[in-house]
């Protein structure tokens, strides 16, 4: 009954696969036919099948690039780079779609150490450094186990131990950093070409700053149909919910 | 769109047997991994959408190219009794159980000139060094009747109408910043590319062709939005500088733009008030072209526009000029001011403001001047030329570097202008004493490395071929439950290897201890040999089991040697407080065993029965014993 269960279930999730690549297809050549909102709905119909890929957002943000949604591009560039970040041409489009963004992007300087790290765990996804973070776990715990039973070579163990505790301290620690910007913080694209953050969630509400197409926001706290916004230089306010999109 | 026709059965059956796919799966990565691959599918053909036509009427023929890449409009040969128009390309990608199958098809319009049964031949091409042949095909051309020709006449003159039309959706206008020029004065051109409800594609960059002028390189296109006469138009602005080379009055021949004109077939129709509708795209030839689309090579014009290009003055000419056309300002820049005989000196002259900065050349210095020099660096942008040149001072009588003129023709008033800087004051120390004179050759090290401005256009990067590796959504390794209970595996296996090797080396280090705690085991062990030979009534080994349990048992428990363990030890377990009932049961049975092995016959089994048990009473209470 289980094997059966689980074929049944094989197959169902190849189906959805085959429609997933022929809806991705579709796309391609509607995008090469410039009929840009065809390609759209069968790049999101093919989301719609449970399953999704980094090219198939990437050629998603692509149509809503030329069809003028910058915030929907820019929200697609950065799922797609959240599963293959290493691709240089969704890191080329995503800074291409960035420059575009009405007044620059408003960015504070860090220091050129949180640079570095930000640029050391910009090049893995969290999937990847899960895997990293468990395989050097496994290893340490060999080489633990080896170092119990087998009495030689105990400064090659200590040496192993160091080396390995340290890798893993590192990826462990880029697992975190990843897993609060992904899974914990809510962040959230502008997808209205220009919208008011608000001091009150009120329509009457007095506007504290704009916030143009493309901008990314974190997301602090809801309130009907307001949402509290934090943008990159810390300031906050309320904008509507319709305005943004989560990635 | 895709289809799947020919391995359609072949899928369902794969589908059917997910493993049976997993296998091919796997078989075709090996096949891959050993460098064994199919051959790729490359095929040419020829097709037509009907092969019974009228004389003077359109057969669409299309040369498809299957598995080939960057194929090039191929033209047709003279066909023999027929006549071709080229309409477009078009791509068609298929994939099919996971391959990706890419053909394009180049469209043609052919057209029979008189009746009978006519052939297209067979058409060769090669690609990548082999030769492929299209199909020949057979076609019937029959006459038209009276009827068919009115009917005929009336869609030429519905074409007119429509290219009427066209013309007010999409036209060309060029603007020329002036009307009369020097020979070599920038003229700037502008190019603009009118559109109106249209869907315009491929829209090549204009073609200036005359042999008077010179052609800038364009700049990138502008696209905006712009109303003439209330109709709003969408524009792409092209511009460009030209220079008349020669004097007289000439007519800039019309600016050719090509580019393509989609039109939707199924939408055509709904919209009978479409410039494109039936009666200019509709006709047979177009029907049903490419699925939904149709794709129609326009070659817009402008109109041709007078120029007249005089000579410049020979007045006031000075010398020395090289041809400088503009309203230019020019500065000059020297470093190191301080330097021995033979070290280089660096001079920049920069040159800004408007003109054609291809007529300005590096001033230099006179060739009489005690100084070696070099070719310079030039450095140009739409703003400024910049010339770096290295000159080198040979003796030390060098006080300054002299007066440097440069002379241009403004075209702003018509005259000519030289600019002269000032004589600015160097120091040339001499050589030291056993230093010989080096002329110094440029380097890297010697002159700032002047580096190519190359402005790049910038757009996205295109779209992915395929949909690469696909997971389910918003799947998290980390969020496995599986996975996170199958980690703490790993630890329990360290920690219990720990505990494990710890007790290890605590019992290899405390003898005592690991007796003690081992005796209990090898005396239950020893107790059921003894019922063992008590059962079968081996009643001397029986005896010799006993003694051997009792030795072995009050050895370990109380760490003595095992050897010389009789009834002697009695008086030893005394003084370590052992109970004297404990002792007297031990005494009892050490007595029964010594007897028995030498007056076997005066043992009976009632009373080997009564020493297991008290064995077994005296194990037990020896064992609750803290030693």
């Amino acid at each position: 009954m289980c094997a059966c269960l689980l074929i049944l279930a094989n197959k169902a999730y190849a189906d959805d696969k085959d429609s997933l690549r022929e809806l991705f297809y579709q796309g391609n050549i509607y995008y090469g036919e410039n009929d840009l909102q065809e390609a759209i709905d069968s790049y999101n119909k093919a989301l719609n099948c449970g399953y999704e890929s980094s090219p198939l957002y990437y050629n998603l943000g692509n149509a809503y690039f030329k069809n003028g949604n910058l915030g929907k591009a820019i929200i697609c560039y950065l799922r797609a780079s959240r599963i293959n970040p290493g691709d240089p041409d969704i890191k080329s489009n995503l800074a291409y779609a960035r420059s575009l963004i009405q007044g620059g992007l408003i960015s504070l300087k860090k220091p050129w150490f949180i640079r570095g790290f930000l640029r050391l765990t910009g090049m893995f996804s969290l999937n990847k450094i899960t895997s990293i973070s468990i395989f050097l776990y496994v290893l340490l715990c060999i080489v633990i186990i080896a170092g119990v039973y087998i009495k030689l070579c105990k400064k090659t163990f200590i040496l192993l131990y160091v080396l390995i505790s340290i890798m893993l301290a590192t990826s462990l620690t880029i697992f975190a950093v990843k897993f609060k910007a992904q899974v914990t913080q809510k962040n959230a694209i502008v997808t209205k070409q220009e919208t008011d953050a608000k001091f009150e969630p009120l329509d009457n509400a007095t506007t504290f700053f704009t916030l143009y197409e493309g901008e990314k926001v974190q997301l602090v706290a809801t309130n009907g149909e307001y949402l509290k916004i934090k943008r990159s230089d810390g300031k906050q306010g309320w904008v509507k919910k319709t305005d943004i999109e989560l990635i | 769109m895709l289809t799947r026709t020919g391995n359609l059965g072949l899928k369902m059956k794969i589908k059917n047997n997910y493993f049976a796919k997993t296998i091919l799966l796997v078989l075709c990565g090996i096949f891959l991994c050993t460098g064994l691959s199919f051959a790729k599918e490359i095929s040419f053909e020829a097709t037509v959408d009907k092969n019974v036509a009228q004389v003077g009427s359109g057969i669409e023929f299309s040369l498809v190219f299957t598995g080939m890449r960057d194929i090039n409009v191929p033209t047709l040969p003279n066909i023999p009794n027929f006549k071709w128009r080229y309409i477009g390309p078009s791509t068609y990608m298929s994939m099919v159980n996971g391959k990706v199958e890419r053909s394009v098809t180049h469209a043609y319009v052919i057209v029979p000139e008189k009746t009978g049964n006519l052939t297209i031949p067979s058409l060769s091409i090669e690609y990548n060094g082999k030769a492929y042949s299209s199909n020949p095909i057979q076609i019937r051309a029959v006459t038209s009747s009276s009827g068919q020709g009115q009917a005929q006449i009336g869609d030429n003159q519905a074409q007119q109408r429509s290219e009427k039309i066209l013309d007010d959706k999409l036209f060309m206008t060029i603007n020329l910043s002036k009307e009369s020029a020097y020979v070599n004065e920038k003229i700037h051109a502008t190019i603009k590319l009118y559109i109106s409800n249209l869907s315009v594609r491929d829209i090549a960059f204009p073609l200036i062709e005359n042999d008077a002028f010179l052609v800038d390189k364009f700049a990138q296109p502008r696209q905006y939005k712009e109303a003439l006469n209330g109709v709003p138009y969408n524009v792409i602005d092209f511009s460009t500088d030209i220079y008349g080379i020669y004097t007289g009055q000439f007519k800039l021949k019309p600016t050719e733009v090509s580019c393509n004109v989609i039109t939707r077939s199924r939408q055509n129709k709904k919209r009978g008030s479409s410039p494109f509708d039936d009666s200019f795209f509709g006709s047979n030839i177009f029907d049903n072209f490419f699925g939904q689309y149709e794709k129609y090579p326009v070659i817009v014009k402008s109109i041709s526009v007078p120029i007249t290009v005089i000579a410049l003055p020979k007045d006031g000419k000075p010398q020395p000029f090289n041809g400088a056309l503009g309203n230019f300002n020019f500065k000059l820049g020297i470093s190191p001011k301080d330097v021995q005989v033979g070290d280089p000196i660096t001079l920049t002259f920069t040159v800004t403001g408007t003109g054609n900065f291809n007529t300005v050349n590096p001033p230099s210095l006179k060739a009489t001047e005690p100084f070696k020099t070099y070719e310079p660096e030039i450095t140009q942008e739409s703003r400024s030329k910049v010339f770096k040149q290295v000159v080198v001072p040979r003796n030390d009588k060098i006080k300054q570097i002299p007066p440097i003129s440069f002379s241009f023709f403004n075209t702003n008033t018509h005259t000519y202008k030289t600019i002269t800087t000032a004589a600015v004051p160097i120091t040339v120390r001499p050589l030291e004493k056993g230093q010989e004179l080096r002329v110094f050759e440029m380097s890297k090290d010697s002159t700032e490395k002047i580096k190519r401005v190359e402005t790049f256009g910038k757009d996205i990067v295109y779209l992915k071929e395929n949909p690469g590796i696909v997971c389910r959504k918003g799947a998290l390794l980390c969020k496995n439950e599986l996975l996170l209970l199958l980690i703490l595996l790993p630890a329990l296996a360290v920690i219990l290897t720990i505990i494990t090797q710890a007790r290890k080396d605590y019992l290899a280090q405390d003898v005592r201890y690991a007796r003690s705690l081992a005796a209990p085991r090898k005396a239950k062990h020893n107790l059921v040999n003894a019922h063992n030979l008590l059962n079968i009534k081996e009643t001397a080994k029986f005896y010799d089991a006993v003694f051997k349990t009792l030795q072995e048992y009050i050895g370990d428990k109380f760490h003595l040697s095992t050897a010389g363990i009789s009834s002697d030890v009695i008086e030893k377990l005394k003084k370590r407080g052992v109970d004297p009932s404990i002792l007297d049961e031990l005494k009892v049975c050490f007595d029964t065993c010594d007897r028995s092995r030498y007056a076997p016959s005066d043992v009976e089994e009632e009373e080997a029965k009564r020493v297991f048990k008290m064995l077994k009473n005296v194990i037990s209470k020896m064992g609750k014993i803290k030693t």
